[in-house]
């Protein structure tokens, strides 16, 4: 496992506009290792992997491989230098199929520049073979899951038989089921030789798979560790130079047996879930945990108003109610933030007052004018209450980073005087501090009697404060645990098997073989 | 007053350095101000067609310029409000046809008063937005081609009513609407700078106007947020509607006479008044004094072509021209957003 070097960066510095992306950074990796890059969200780690990838050139530093200094001019460059890179997010053809989206670029051809397109399905089939993925190549790729979707992406870095590989938070959108399967994917590129950068802020994940670990800090190499010597302890202080008793936030609240504020019956939607029940009470942290498909963001989607309900029943506050649309669900008192946010929960172009006063413009307007300096008032008061860094209320929201936009949701639905919050995946892609910080605020929310219903894939987040786990598969609810006593193994094997008591054993990754017509 | 772009809002960055180069500003200014771009772009178009033809500015001639622009500048307004909407009207030509020839033959050939006839012109272009927008809405057509086939139909329909024939004679009474003047401001101008405050008021001080912005930017995001868009939409369209119409019935006024082919050139202009004046095409953004300001522009070339001599046959060839740079400096904004 240890190497010679096969890629060395030597006084790497990157500057961008009003920032210092990289600052001197000084790395050696050794061939046939996984090396893992980690840090808070801006740290640079990005950054360097994209010099790497020749997608940016230094402002000054070298790199060099095996020993002879290159310029990577170019991403064409760099996969002739045989370095691909799986970014972060993806980049596929949604109206092609799996098979040309893997081989996209470097399509086998026939006489006449003419696709040979068995030669292309055959390769395609070949490829994900090799990563223990049955995909049907014909597929659009717009019709695959994200998890789906990322293992096409993986595959065609693959595709360039390429000896670095650089993955870029690759298992941001995978369960984790899929996760296991990559890594397995990650151990045998190592056995065959290949190197693997990988990028993280996951640290379970990263103790799992790599064998030296490098932490950056404000766009500066901090340190690098070998996996033996590392411990989450040390690696959290390198990322964040605090220690690690402000990384999770605790439960600080209890819920008592109170009243039920929200309930779900039988709630049934054709071919998606079916019978799924639940009560939220005042003031309590319920969370939903499940793999992805688990169908947990479809089933807040009907309660939301969002999607269609075939079947069920939704109460609130004990009364039955009919919601048909988001805008009746915050009559209500219920409240959203989606999974992706800039997609579905920002108004990017508009500014930070804009984005949270919307839902509740009805309260600081008289007839049809809007009373501005009420609204910003109001606005200003639910910013200072989240602390929402931005310089200042008309700051477009698109410039603020991921954890303050998340928080501009929030103070949008507080603003709203929503009862219920339903969160879904909160903190994903949102680095260390914010997320504690989230963590903090969603405790304190609860704290003041608000409801929250937490769907995360982040098992440990979940137990760390959620009052309640329920747990999902496949569109049906499968348990409901206590995270007091619970770990996680009992949450993913309810979600893996639907059952308690299953095997421990990591199931197959038996995807259907290769559909390959 | 847009702050300099920063990374991607990914990375925790903190406040940007103030940008150096003379170029970096002007470019800045450029992107950032649509409303700096499009003052200063009209101030040295006008200086420069007053030293090439003095006649340009006197009174008479700017009151002309903007007598001209009146009738594409409503329709205009109209387009501003649905692209901020995220949303697009192809009638709004043909819009103004119809209601120009319907007006017409009621005060014509009805017992009607002639102002009552142009209100019902009006209205039936609000009757025409309605349609359009429970066609986006409710049939789910995609607004492109929706309103594309309407404006045929209203075309064809203008046809058939017509046989191509003009309605003339007008009552005299109405005239002054088109062709009048209060004080030295012409009476088309009047109601262009009166539906521009309105709209502008609409959208900046309006739960509505909110509403309509947040529509435009992310119109998945403003369902999420409670925000109506189908009946919003619909309001859209019926507001287009109303201006196109109001702006046909105000050309047959000037005209004395129901012209078919009023508005059928309007349609391209349309785009490219708000666009120069900072709209995105994709929505989300926009200012009712861009666009008028945009309208100006666009009247101060055709009348520059006029005045400078050139033949007429070059005014096509300049507005065209235009709106590429219109289109070209929509996408040059378009990617400073992204980055």
């Amino acid at each position: 496992m240890t190497g010679d070097t096969l890629l060395a960066f030597r006084g790497i510095s990157k500057g961008f506009p009003g920032v210092q992306a990289l600052d001197d950074i000084n790395l050696e990796i050794r061939r046939g290792e996984v090396h893992a890059i980690v840090g808070e969200n801006g740290a640079g780690k990005s950054t360097l992997m994209k010099i790497a990838a020749g997608i940016y050139q230094p402002d000054s530093g070298q790199v060099s491989l095996n020993g002879e200094t290159v310029q990577i001019s170019s991403a064409q460059r760099a996969l002739q230098l045989g370095i691909a890179m799986v970014p972060q997010e993806l980049s596929l053809v949604p109206e092609m199929t799996v098979a040309e989206n893997i081989l996209l670029g470097a399509e086998p051809r026939m006489a006449l520049g003419m696709v040979d397109i068995s030669k292309l399905r055959e390769r395609a089939c070949e490829i994900l073979a090799t990563l223990g993925v049955g995909l049907d190549v014909q597929q659009k790729v717009k019709n695959l899951t994200v998890a789906q979707q990322q293992m096409v992406q993986i595959a065609r870095a693959m595709g360039y038989r390429c000896n670095t590989l650089i993955m870029d938070e690759p298992t941001a959108s995978l369960s984790q089921r899929e996760t296991e399967a990559l890594f397995k994917n990650i151990r045998r590129f190592r056995e065959q030789g290949t190197t693997v950068l990988y990028i993280s802020h996951r640290m379970q994940e990263v103790f799992d798979i790599a064998d030296r670990i490098t932490v950056l800090r404000d766009g500066q190499l901090i340190c690098t560790m070998d996996r033996s010597t590392a411990t989450e302890e040390n690696i959290v202080r390198a990322m964040i130079g605090r220690a690690l008793r402000d990384y999770l936030h605790e439960r600080e609240h209890s819920a008592q047996a109170v009243e039920v504020i929200l309930e779900g019956r039988g709630l049934t939607r054709e071919g998606l879930f079916e019978d799924v029940s639940f009560a939220l009470h005042r003031g309590e942290i319920l969370g939903f945990a499940g793999l992805v498909g688990a169908r947990r963001t479809e089933v807040f989607a009907s309660v939301f108003g969002f999607s269609p309900l075939d079947r069920g029943e939704l109460l609130f506050e004990g009364e039955p109610v009919r919601i048909k649309g988001p805008a009746d669900a915050i009559r209500i008192g219920i409240g959203y933030v989606p999974e992706e946010r800039k997609r579905l929960g920002l108004f990017l172009v508009l500014s930070v007052l804009h984005n949270i006063s919307l839902p509740f413009l009805d309260r600081v307007r008289r007839w049809i004018l809007i009373r501005r300096a009420e609204e910003r008032a109001e606005a200003a008061r639910l910013s200072e209450q989240l602390r929402v860094q931005t310089p200042s209320l008309a700051q477009q929201v698109r410039y603020l980073s991921g954890g303050n936009q998340q928080k501009v949701i929030l103070a949008r639905w507080l603003g709203s005087g929503a009862q219920v919050l339903i969160l879904d995946e909160p903190t994903r892609g949102i680095d260390v501090n914010a997320k504690a910080e989230i963590h903090g605020l969603i405790g304190q929310l609860a704290a003041e009697d608000k409801s929250i219903v937490l769907i995360s894939s982040e098992l440990q987040e979940l137990l760390a404060i959620a009052d309640r786990i329920i747990v999902m598969r496949e569109g049906r609810v499968v348990g409901e645990l206590d995270p007091e006593q619970a770990t996680e193994e009992d949450v993913l094997r309810l979600a893996m098997w639907g059952s308690r008591g299953g095997t421990a054993a990591t199931p197959q990754t038996g995807f259907v073989a290769c559909e390959a017509e | 007053m847009d702050p300099k772009p920063q990374l991607n809002s990914d990375d925790n960055v903190s406040s940007p350095a103030q940008p150096v180069a003379f170029k970096d500003r002007l470019l800045s200014l450029i992107l950032y101000s649509e409303l700096a771009t499009v003052t200063v772009f009209l101030v040295l178009l006008s200086t420069t067609i007053s030293l090439i033809a003095p006649r340009f500015l006197n009174v008479y001639n700017i009151a002309t310029i903007t007598r001209q622009m009146a009738f594409v500048g409503l329709a205009s307004l109209g387009q501003m409000i649905c692209m901020i909407g995220g949303t697009i009207d192809l009638t709004v030509g043909a819009n103004a046809g119809f209601a120009g020839i319907v007006a017409s033959l009621i005060m014509t050939k009805m017992p009607i008063d002639p102002y009552l006839a142009m209100a019902m012109g009006v209205g039936l272009g609000a009757l025409i937005g309605f349609i359009n927008g429970t066609l986006v809405t409710r049939l789910k057509l995609e607004p492109f081609i929706a309103t594309l086939s309407m404006s045929f139909i209203i075309q064809g329909a203008i046809l058939v009513v017509t046989r191509g024939w003009a309605i003339l004679q007008l009552p005299q009474k109405i005239l002054w609407l088109g062709q009048g003047t209060v004080g030295p401001i012409p009476v088309p101008t009047l109601f262009l700078l009166g539906c521009a405050a309105l709209l502008s008021f609409l959208l900046t001080r309006t739960y509505i106007g909110r509403h309509i912005f947040a529509m435009g930017g992310n119109q998945e995001a403003a369902i999420l947020v409670g925000i109506r868009v189908e009946r919003l939409k619909t309001f859209l369209y019926v507001i287009s509607g109303s201006l196109s119409a109001l702006s046909g019935v105000l050309m047959a006024a000037r005209l004395a006479s129901g012209q078919p082919t009023i508005g059928q050139t309007w349609l391209l202009p349309s785009f490219t008044a708000p666009v120069l004046g900072g709209a995105a095409r994709s929505g989300g953004v926009g200012s009712t004094l861009g666009t008028l300001l945009g309208s100006a522009i666009m009247g101060v070339i055709q009348n520059g072509v006029v005045l400078s001599g050139m033949s007429v046959y070059w005014e096509n060839v300049v507005v065209g021209a235009t709106l590429v740079l219109a289109i070209f400096l929509d996408s040059l904004r378009a990617r400073a957003r992204q980055r």
